[in-house]
């Protein structure tokens, strides 16, 4: 019951963390969009819009799509997810009218979210490259301490 | 068992064991002299051997049976998985799952994998997933240095 709580929990504590670093992403993309247009004061039911949205797709992408973002390679599921979520906020912001229904903004908004989940899946994956690399590192220095005692 | 101890303050130090019958408590108590008393005493096709814990890849509780893995051979150890990480914990023992204690000094490879946890490679070639629950625990043991952090 505990382990099944805890592990609920660190889910849970994933989907937070992943909805808060895309609906930056999002907003960044929203007040690019809002700057280019010469308008600097942005929609505060938008933003809540984005943040709704960002949660939906975490929990589309940890419980449904195997958190393709932090995954080891880059296989068909962990794609067809990735597309599905950039669909999924692409359509949202169709729907909800984030980009006035402008064709071509929404469609570099799709564009921007599949680099965005791409840079943030290579960042995990330099992120654990560096860590084995620390982690070996750990280890030799242990094995050293304990043949010199 | 009667215990006389005696101070000296020269020549060679020395344990005379006085015993009736050869029991399993005197044997240790001699094992411990020989200077093998850190021996696992096990079982290896019926017999009673006595392993080393160095040449220990992982100890693994199987059905409330423990197994040592060993480079040949895999033999049972008549402890629990608890007894045995308190035991060698400072030896580089290292309880890497429920069910399992891993040698770290027979670690080849440490891998970082997604959702914090980490792939053992064993020298032998063996893989153990260590589990987020775990790995934190591991990178510690590392980081202290080993048998300085105990």
């Amino acid at each position: 019951m505990r382990n099944r709580l805890k592990k609920y929990l660190s889910r849970e504590i994933v989907i937070e963390y992943k909805a808060c670093l895309y609906f930056c992403c999002l907003l960044f993309f929203y007040f690019c969009y809002l700057a280019f247009q010469g308008i600097f004061s942005a929609s505060v039911p938008v933003m809540c819009e984005m943040i709704l949205t960002a949660y939906a797709a975490g929990y589309l992408q940890v419980y449904a799509f195997r958190n393709f973002d932090d995954a080891e390679r880059m296989g068909a599921a962990e794609a067809a997810g990735m597309f599905l979520c950039a669909g999924l906020y692409t359509a949202v912001a169709w729907i909800l009218s984030w980009f006035g229904h402008s064709k071509i903004t929404t469609a570099l908004f799709f564009l921007y979210l599949v680099f965005i989940y791409v840079c943030v899946y290579l960042l995990n994956k330099l992120k654990r490259r560096i860590d084995t690399e620390a982690l070996n590192k750990m280890l030799e220095d242990y094995k050293g301490v304990n043949r010199d005692e | 068992m009667k215990l006389t101890l005696h101070l000296i303050s020269e020549g060679e130090e020395e344990v005379i064991i006085r015993y009736r019958k050869m029991t399993p408590q005197v044997e240790a108590i001699a094992e411990i002299v020989r200077g093998s008393g850190q021996r696992i005493p096990s079982v290896w096709e019926g017999q009673t051997v006595y392993v080393e814990p160095e040449g220990i890849y992982y100890l693994e509780n199987v059905d409330g049976v423990t197994y040592a893995y060993l480079r040949d051979k895999v033999v049972k150890v008549p402890a629990s998985l608890k007894t045995l990480e308190m035991q060698f914990a400072n030896r580089g023992f290292f309880r890497c799952a429920k069910a399992m204690i891993l040698n770290i000094h027979k670690i080849r490879y440490l891998k970082s994998e997604p959702g914090n946890r980490i792939r053992a490679t064993m020298e032998n070639g063996e893989q153990v997933i260590i589990s987020r629950k775990y790995a934190g625990e591991l990178r510690r043991v590392l980081k202290g240095g080993g048998a300085d952090a105990e």
